[in-house]
């Protein structure tokens, strides 16, 4: 199974769960490994209190992922295929002047060939080029939730308890996280110490389960993928 | 409400596991966890992947779930990049011998005709062809590379559990390392602490690592009030050296 981690950070009114950065990198992954791997272990990541139910710590965090999921299809790749694009009009560049620099001599404008489509024929007809086999992954088993504090949120927030202040406890908490290096936190805090109500986070950010939904795991909704307007985690 | 059972926790390593550690070391501002592990060195056939943590402080099992998955990230990611390299290195060797014979061919041409419109074959030999030898060099040369990475796309798993790192010298490269910090009168500074990593602790992974942060950009602050916000909360909550700092980074 995959090992994926999803934030359950506490706010003012209940908690902002997210998938960790990570998770994007693993799921991208999945439909090159075997699939008797597909299936999610995560771990869903609070403060001390165990404000979570069972069900819905399950379906949050199934949720959060699923988003990760949906949202890492359009993310954007990294260069090589642009570089790979770069070095074949190159070499059809070079090609065409070798065949038109050869004023007629067969070896240049065998180099030419060679540049202009040969090298790729061979390659292609070898299968050197051929991309690591992939299959549409889809979680095979039913997911495995555990809950696990982190020391650094549940430091967090019982810092904030003690600001009465919403905004000035949210830009604490912005502060602490990046202090403790988690991006992801201080990405939330940072955008509800900056006016935005939390039903309104875009959901790059991350979903909000309010307290009274805590109850009822079956009230949660997801926003559009569609709608997001940066990359997950 | 049934609460949620949490991870296991720390424990012994599983006798055939590959070990992949992963240290606490200090830095200017706090600690960061450093993975000291060849990804291309594993061998998923001989058992699965587990975590050896080397620290000096005992960590929560949420930074522990966090570290995990960022491993899981850069092990897969590293395994889905280099799974095509070595792949028919065999073939690979073989177009490589072809193409060294065109050069060949080409600059053969180039000595017996030395005339002013040749000069765009002679841009072209190392343009071309160089690139087209070097791939042939690099499927033989990363043949074993390769087949590890697919052998960890088909049977690799990073187990759940982390093991307690127990390694005699990666504990006392770790504890010099912090020793060297706790000095009084020592600044925190990433360059010192390279410096004592790469000459006292002869540590080259963890200078590596420390001169790769001190080049890492900072994060940007807001302007405007939330800017003033995070100053005043900045001196008055800051803890001097936060141990949640977590980066998992692959050599």
């Amino acid at each position: 199974m995959m090992n994926l981690a999803c934030w359950a950070v506490p706010i003012r009114d209940g908690y902002v769960l997210r998938a960790d950065r990570s998770t994007a990198a693993i799921l991208q992954a999945a439909p090159s490994r075997s699939p008797q791997f597909w299936g999610w272990r995560i771990a869903l990541i609070q403060p001390q209190s165990q404000q979570f139910s069972a069900p819905l710590a399950a379906r949050a965090a199934t949720m959060a992922v699923d988003y990760a999921r949906m949202a890492g299809d359009a993310a954007p790749r990294d260069g090589s295929r642009r570089r790979g694009r770069m070095m074949i009009w190159m070499e059809v560049a070079l090609g065409l002047a070798l065949i038109i620099a050869s004023g007629g001599h067969w070896v240049p404008a065998l180099a030419g060939a060679w540049l202009l489509a040969g090298r790729r024929w061979l390659r292609w007809l070898l299968g050197l080029a051929t991309p690591v086999a992939q299959s549409p992954a889809a979680p095979a088993q039913s997911p495995l939730v555990s809950s696990d504090a982190h020391a650094g949120l549940g430091r967090i927030e019982r810092a904030m308890r003690e600001v009465d202040d919403d905004t000035a406890a949210y830009a604490l908490g912005a502060v602490l996280a990046r202090a403790d290096g988690l991006d992801e936190v201080a990405e939330v805090y940072e955008a509800l110490a900056g006016g935005m109500h939390p039903s309104t986070l875009p959901p790059h950010i991350g979903f909000w389960v309010a307290d009274e939904t805590l109850h009822n795991p079956w009230r949660l909704a997801l926003p559009a993928p569609a709608a997001a307007t940066g990359g997950p985690g | 409400m049934a609460p949620l059972e949490p991870s296991i926790a720390v424990q012994d390593s599983d006798p055939n596991a590959q070990l992949i550690d992963a240290f606490v070391v200090p830095t200017d501002t706090g600690s960061v966890v450093l993975i000291d592990a060849d990804y291309g060195q594993l061998d998923a056939v001989a058992g699965p992947f587990q975590i050896a943590l080397y620290s000096r402080l005992p960590l929560s099992m949420g930074e522990l779930a966090v570290i995990r998955a960022r491993v899981e990230a850069d092990l897969f990611t590293h395994a889905v990049r280099t799974a095509g390299e070595g792949r028919r290195w065999l073939l690979a060797l073989l177009t490589g011998l072809l193409e060294l014979g065109v050069v060949g061919v080409l600059l053969a041409f180039l000595f017996l005709n030395r005339e002013p419109v040749h000069a765009v074959v002679a841009w072209a030999v190392p343009l071309g062809f160089v690139p087209g030898l070097f791939l042939a060099w690099r499927a033989v040369a990363r043949r074993r590379v390769g087949a590890r990475a697919r052998a960890t796309l088909e049977v690799g798993e990073l187990l759940p559990t982390t093991a307690i790192g127990r390694d005699g010298d990666s504990l006392a490269r770790l504890r010099d390392l912090w020793r060297f910090i706790d000095q009084p009168n020592e600044p925190r500074d990433l360059m010192r602490l390279e410096r004592a990593a790469r000459v006292r602790v002869r540590w080259p992974a963890a200078a590596r690592f420390y001169r790769a942060l001190a080049a890492a950009p900072k994060v940007s602050t807001p302007q405007g009030r939330l800017a003033r916000l995070r100053a005043r909360a900045r001196g008055q909550w800051a803890a001097p050296h936060p141990l949640t700092y977590l980066e998992a980074r692959s050599q």
